[in-house]
């Protein structure tokens, strides 16, 4: 065989090799975060507006997602109150991971940075990615090393975030989106208005393959966050995002000891899994994580808590 | 395996950004993977994994992403057990060497082709792979492999002289 033909050949894709299905967008994200509405309750001045969220990227093709969260609840049990009108006049009393963020959010809104038209370029893909995420404009450079920017601006059109950054950095022939990087909301310590909640998963018994939903657990507990621990889930941070993937498997009797079947053709399969808390929703709403449009509201909890 | 990830909030605007990547490249990984010697089965893992690290915190800094998820998924594979891609390679032989799609109308010479790249060093199966069918330069290759262009380009011309000598007798239809 000649050389030529064989690098021809090698361009092509052999019938052996698995498929990848694990390629579809995500089908559908949720955020939960905490309605705040009502009075102040003591000690918790500040922390109100805190958007403790769940977001469950489901990349669930052909299966639609389902997912069903429930809330984080104040110590007391009362619903979190008060929701603060105003941007706060700096970034940094918003969250650690804003601690290089020096400027303040009327220099952000009202003095947006010059930018290079390279830098304009990268950011208008960036934003062409995520419109709904990202505005168009008033973008303000917050930090530039080593052919690395970062560019913040005010969380608009989505509000729920209230400040939103690009990253940038240099490739082989130009310069790219390195990713857009979520909002500076306050970093919520345990304890702070929120409490523990058992929860459990569910996988739609339609679906016929398997999720083991305690290996899933596992997979939580492992984690190195102290979000979450055990068969509970704790709220630390403002959010919580879980990407669940689950793969079937073909479930014969004759299945060898590592789990490979004879005669399956062994492919990714992802299944909606629901995500339930252990507590009513009450007070809080679901909100679709990349609109930060409503998709679930409950009714108000009493007050007086 | 299942997986999951628990990402920080910094990571929720960055899902378009990696689901693109996913989207773009995650059959390219997983038949790195693949062709690295691991089952269907822990080839779909490394993937998972090497995207589960890239959402790291340690890692949001990351420049080229997808070189790094190439080189993740590279490094994966290598660290696996040397028997047991052994094994690997033999229950897929068994196993998963039903071909469920025809690739053209030459699927025994392709199979061929690559049966001899899979009897490759690991490296020099990885370099035929990321050059010949991602079509990556030996510059982006030795990024993605940790080692010099240079490197890249002999290993890739000793594996391209060592498939020629074994596929020399092949008969074409």
């Amino acid at each position: 065989m000649k050389p030529e033909r064989i690098e021809q050949l090698l361009r092509r894709t052999p019938a052996d090799e698995p498929k990848f299905v694990g390629t579809g967008a995500p089908a559908h994200v949720l955020v939960r975060r905490v309605k705040v509405s009502g009075r102040q309750p003591a000690g918790a001045i500040g922390l109100a507006l805190a958007a403790i969220a769940i977001t469950a990227v489901l990349v669930a093709q052909p299966w639609s997602a389902s997912v069903a969260t429930a809330p984080v609840t104040t110590p007391s049990g009362a619903p979190a109150t008060s929701t603060p009108s105003s941007v706060p006049s700096s970034i940094v009393e918003y969250s650690e991971q804003c601690g290089a963020v020096t400027a303040t959010a009327s220099e952000i809104a009202a003095t947006p940075e010059p930018l290079t038209s390279d830098e304009q370029a990268v950011i208008a893909e960036a934003v062409g990615r995520a419109p709904t995420l990202l505005p168009a404009s008033s973008w303000h450079r917050l930090v530039a090393a080593n052919g690395n920017e970062t560019f913040v601006a005010i969380g608009s059109p989505n509000p729920v975030r209230r400040f939103v950054f690009i990253s940038t950095g240099p490739v082989a022939g130009g310069t790219i989106g390195l990713g857009a990087l979520g909002d500076c909301m306050p970093v919520v310590r345990w304890g702070d208005g929120l409490a523990k909640i058992s929860w459990t998963l569910e996988v739609d018994p339609a679906a016929t393959m398997r999720a083991d939903a305690t290996l899933l657990k596992g997979y939580i507990a492992a984690a190195r966050w102290e979000t979450v621990a055990g068969s509970t889930v704790s709220y630390v941070q403002g959010y919580v995002s879980i990407t669940l993937w689950t793969k079937g498997k073909c479930e014969t009797s004759d299945a060898e000891p590592s789990g490979v079947v004879a005669g399956c053709q062994t492919s990714a399969h992802l299944v909606p899994v629901t995500v339930k808390l252990a507590e009513p929703l009450g007070g809080r709403e679901v909100d679709d994580g990349l609109t930060g449009r409503a998709v679930q509201t409950s009714p108000p909890l009493p007050s007086g808590g | 395996m299942d997986g999951l990830i628990v990402r920080d909030r910094r990571d929720d605007l960055a899902l378009p950004l990696l689901d693109d990547i996913l989207r773009r490249r995650g059959q390219d990984l997983l038949s790195l993977a693949y062709r690295m010697g691991l089952s269907a089965e822990d080839a779909e893992d490394a993937v998972q994994e090497a995207f589960a690290r890239l959402c790291a915190p340690a890692n949001l800094n990351v420049v080229d992403r997808e070189a790094w998820l190439f080189r993740t998924v590279y490094h994966l594979a290598m660290d696996a057990h040397r028997w047991r891609r052994r094994v690997g390679c033999l229950r897929r032989q068994i196993f998963f060497a039903r071909p469920t799609e025809v690739e053209g109308d030459e699927p025994d010479l392709l199979a061929t082709v690559w049966s001899a790249v899979d009897e490759l060093p690991e490296r020099q199966r990885a370099i035929v792979y990321l050059r010949h069918r991602m079509d990556f330069t030996y510059e982006v290759i030795a990024t993605m492999l940790g080692i010099t262009a240079g490197a890249a380009r002999s290993q890739g011309s000793v594996a391209m002289a060592t498939l020629q000598r074994k596929l020399r007798d092949v008969d074409e239809a």
